[in-house]
């Protein structure tokens, strides 16, 4: 009887490349670009033995351990086995951002936006939508493992052995797989895509973060998250199979459930139905604040949580790094004491931009909310009331710029909380804060420039993620990688002091602050004389 | 007081609506090629157009979400890009297409679109959501097109305002409901308030509006009362003659002719109708039967000249 359930199947997947084919090639390029370029600098930048070996023992330390994973071969270290140490974790995950957000638009996205329901007019399958999209995202990862297999046995240093590479490239690919089989489940279970989003990324969040926990005290929780798990494909040390076979056998598993789901729901609908509500209106939500803020109460929860849980998790690794510097004489003698302040002290600002650069994405997010509102035409309504346009777009740089300083502060009352509870010599809580908020002033500049994406076109927030991407890479990397002079210089991070290292710069955070006043100002006047959408 | 009654005058003779050489480009794509719309207070205008003719366009200049690219719109005299605000204050609107958010109830919507301008008159919201029947309580993600549209045209009328633009506003609804909305929009009218209404749907424009303009391809065709705009189109005529007559074909102002014997149909030009009854009535008529001109006749015509 269900013999037609994938009909279609491969009529749809070309339909499918056809619209992705952009953002395909995007994805692939960056992804390639990105693992091929570092992975060249890294025989340059430690080409003696010594220093590999010196770069070995510190990412041993917990506080490297927690962002990166956890070093593998560092007996032996070759600069390949010291660019899988560094690069492993976060491809791993960035792999896996790009499959859900692919899976997600292609289920849960055409379903809301009506096209399935055309779509299944058509003599197609029941599931052969979601097959059509399982098999591209599976091709994308597949392509994408392929391409950086080749390049890196090919191109890169002789470290970089043939089964290396792949199993390197291959890990990466069954990441995205893995993720795409949750994205696929969470788009059955709710009813639209933001849900499905938030709930997807809250998983990738939550294996990171339980990734994190393991490798620093307890190696067996690392197993239980997929990033752990294809983490310990060992690669370029001993380049074991396994891990990919396990995550193929839980992909397959998540799949199958979410197809069991699909196929006996209705379209349109979720697990998690939606509840009828108040029939009037709250005096708040009159107010084009207390519109925004209860269409941002979901997120802003979200966000607040996420951060905690963040910097109580990063706070939690100063006991081992405490133990860690106790144990290695080497290192102690390795890191100047000129520099001031404990060891513990060093580290604090490196853990803190994760946090840091969280917040910054997060209050974004929540300030070109607009955008989304414009694309959408929701604003349309508003304005042919007595609201200004002034009115409304500072009202979401207001929600933004609030959202950033609530943000941050939670990640660091997180991280205060944790790190006094493990260290025996504790940091104040005005050390931490003032670690967290000497990066405050390249937010603002941030969202100065979120703001004028938003008053050039409500189409151009691709700009901001891009941008924020690259100075992560900056920021994240930085310790290790050797990048020029120029490309630092592009990000206002950089611009930032590592406190309480460093001493504060007063002129450099007021120049950058009026940096973005002025982006701000630009955005809020280009918003004000242009064509609305909607 | 000589200035002052001067003044009054003036105000009471103001257009409600005036737009002159409105233009408006989206890069090389001319949307709007110089739009002339008068509408004067009390007035319900129906303005028609095919899909894509600039209806939504003019409109949202109206509003001042787009701004002009050539030529002037005011509204109750005053400049809509720069006084936006200002003229909303006096303005209800339902858009072409209702976007709403998924996750606030339909109550909640109505309240929110209200509360922004005015207190929300309770009763009378109540008695519009009665009169729709619309149920408030869901969430907007669930409600069907019609009630979408429901919701906006509470919305709107709940509103004190003294122009109220509808773009399309029956798009979706049941022809219950329509009429309820035709109601309403005479109930509006009979408190001295002005309609701007967008539609294609030719019946409903026939049915409510004192005037009328047509637009195609950003520019319009023709404007005026609706007896006027009659008085442009054709008589469908079938006329039983005793005798046949001769060269048919050559009278004047015939179109669609066909012949049966001695049964011919034909559409004529309302104004040369009397002299081509008086022909036909020398061949002594038997029978007679003539629809009156729609507007349908007119808008296809122009439809067809494209």
């Amino acid at each position: 009887m269900n013999k037609d359930l994938f009909k279609g199947t491969f009529k749809l997947l070309s339909l499918i490349l056809r619209r992705e084919r952009i953002k395909l090639a995007a994805w692939t390029v960056g992804i390639f670009a990105l693992t091929l370029s570092v992975a060249f600098a890294y025989p340059e930048l430690f080409p003696s033995s010594e220093q590999q070996a010196v770069m070995a023992q510190l990412m041993e330390n917990p506080a490297m351990v927690a962002m990166f994973g956890k070093p593998f071969g560092i007996e032996t270290p070759s600069p390949a086995s010291l660019f899988a140490i560094e690069m492993n974790v976060f491809m791993l995950a960035t792999t896996a951002v790009m499959s859900i957000l692919m899976m997600t638009r292609y289920t849960r996205g055409d379903e809301e936006d009506g096209t399935l329901e055309l779509i299944k007019s058509f003599p197609v399958g029941r599931i052969a939508n979601i097959t059509a999209a399982t098999l591209y995202v599976i091709f994308a990862n597949l392509l994408i493992g392929s391409l950086i297999g080749l390049g890196l046995s090919l191109f890169a240093h002789s470290s970089f052995t043939w089964s290396g590479s792949f199993v390197f490239g291959f890990s990466l690919a069954f990441s995205g797989i893995v993720f795409a089989g949750f994205a696929a489940l969470f788009a059955q279970l709710t009813e639209n895509t933001r849900t499905a989003l938030t709930f997807s990324f809250s998983a990738l969040g939550f294996f990171y973060i339980l990734r994190a926990f393991g490798d620093v005290s307890a190696a067996w929780l690392s197993y239980l998250s997929p990033l752990g798990l294809l983490h310990r494909t060992e690669t370029f040390v001993n380049n074991f199979v396994w891990p990919l076979f396990v995550s193929a056998l839980i992909a397959l598993l998540l799949f199958a459930f979410a197809y069991a789901l699909n196929n006996r729901r209705d379209v349109g609908s979720g697990l998690f139905k939606a509840k009828n509500g108040r029939s009037d209106a709250s005096g708040m939500l009159k107010t084009p604040l207390g519109l925004s803020l209860r269409l941002l109460r979901t997120s802003i929860i979200t966000w607040i949580v996420v951060i905690f849980i963040l910097g109580v998790s990063y706070g939690s690794i100063f006991g081992d790094l405490t133990a860690f510097f106790d144990s290695n004489q080497q290192l102690q003698d390795l890191i100047p004491e000129t520099l001031g302040g404990s060891l513990e002290t060093q580290f604090l600002s490196t853990v803190m931009s994760v946090i840091v650069v969280t917040a910054t994405l997060g209050a974004l997010m929540v300030m070109v909310k607009l955008s989304s509102e414009e694309k959408k035409g929701r604003t349309l309504g508003l304005y042919a009331n007595t609201l200004s346009r002034s009115r409304l777009f500072m009202t979401y740089v207001g929600v933004g710029l609030g959202a950033s300083i609530v943000f941050l502060f939670f990640g660091i009352l997180g991280m205060y909380a944790a790190s006094s509870s493990v260290m025996d010599d504790a940091f104040s809580f005005y050390t931490v804060f003032i670690s967290g908020f000497a990066f405050y002033p390249a937010m603002v500049t941030f969202l100065g420039l979120g703001a004028l994406v938003m008053g050039i076109s409500p189409l151009k927030t691709w700009i901001l993620w891009l941008y924020l991407t690259f100075a992560f890479i900056l920021l994240y990397f930085g310790n290790m990688l050797d990048f020029k002079e120029w490309m630092l210089n592009m990000s206002p991070y950089e611009y930032m002091p590592r406190m309480p290292i460093e001493d504060a710069r007063p002129f450099t955070a007021s120049l950058i602050v009026f940096l973005g006043v002025i982006l701000g100002f630009m955005g809020f006047t280009f918003y004000r004389k242009r064509d609305l959408q909607g | 007081m000589e200035s002052n009654y001067y003044y009054e005058k003036e105000v009471l003779s103001m257009s409600v609506i005036e737009t002159k050489n409105l233009k408006k480009s989206f890069g090389s794509t001319q949307a709007l090629r110089g739009i002339d719309i008068t509408v004067e207070k009390g007035d319900i205008y129906g303005f028609i157009g095919p899909n894509g003719a600039g209806k939504t366009t003019t409109i949202r200049i109206l509003l001042g979400i787009l701004k002009a690219s050539e030529g002037s719109a005011r509204v109750f005299g005053k400049d809509v890009w720069e006084d936006a605000v200002e003229i909303h204050r006096k303005i209800a609107f339902v858009p072409g297409e209702v976007n709403l958010w998924p996750n606030l109830t339909g109550g909640e919507v109505i309240d929110l679109l209200i509360g922004l301008k005015n207190e929300v008159n309770v009763e009378k919201k109540h008695a519009l959501i009665e009169r729709f029947k619309l149920d408030p309580t869901k969430k907007c993600r669930s409600y069907s097109r019609g009630n979408k549209q429901k919701i906006a045209l509470i919305a709107a009328f709940a509103q004190d305002a003294d122009v109220y633009i509808l773009d399309e506003p029956t798009s979706g609804l049941d022809p219950l409901m329509e009429r309820v909305f035709q109601e309403t929009v005479k109930e509006v009218q009979k408190e001295g308030k002005t309609i701007f209404l967008s539609s294609h749907i030719l019946s409903e424009v026939e049915k409510l509006c004192d005037k009328v303009s047509i637009i195609r391809d950003g520019k319009i065709i023709e404007s005026g009362k609706i007896e006027d705009l009659r008085h442009l189109t054709r008589t469908r005529v079938r006329i039983v003659t005793k005798k046949p007559v001769e060269n048919v074909e050559a009278i004047d102002g015939l179109y669609d002719l066909d012949i049966k014997h001695t049964t011919y149909t034909f559409q004529v030009e309302t104004n040369t109708i009397g002299s081509v009854l008086k022909t036909f009535n020398d061949h002594g008529i038997e029978a007679l039967e003539s629809t009156p001109p729609t507007l349908e006749d007119l808008f296809m015509r122009h439809y067809e000249e494209a």
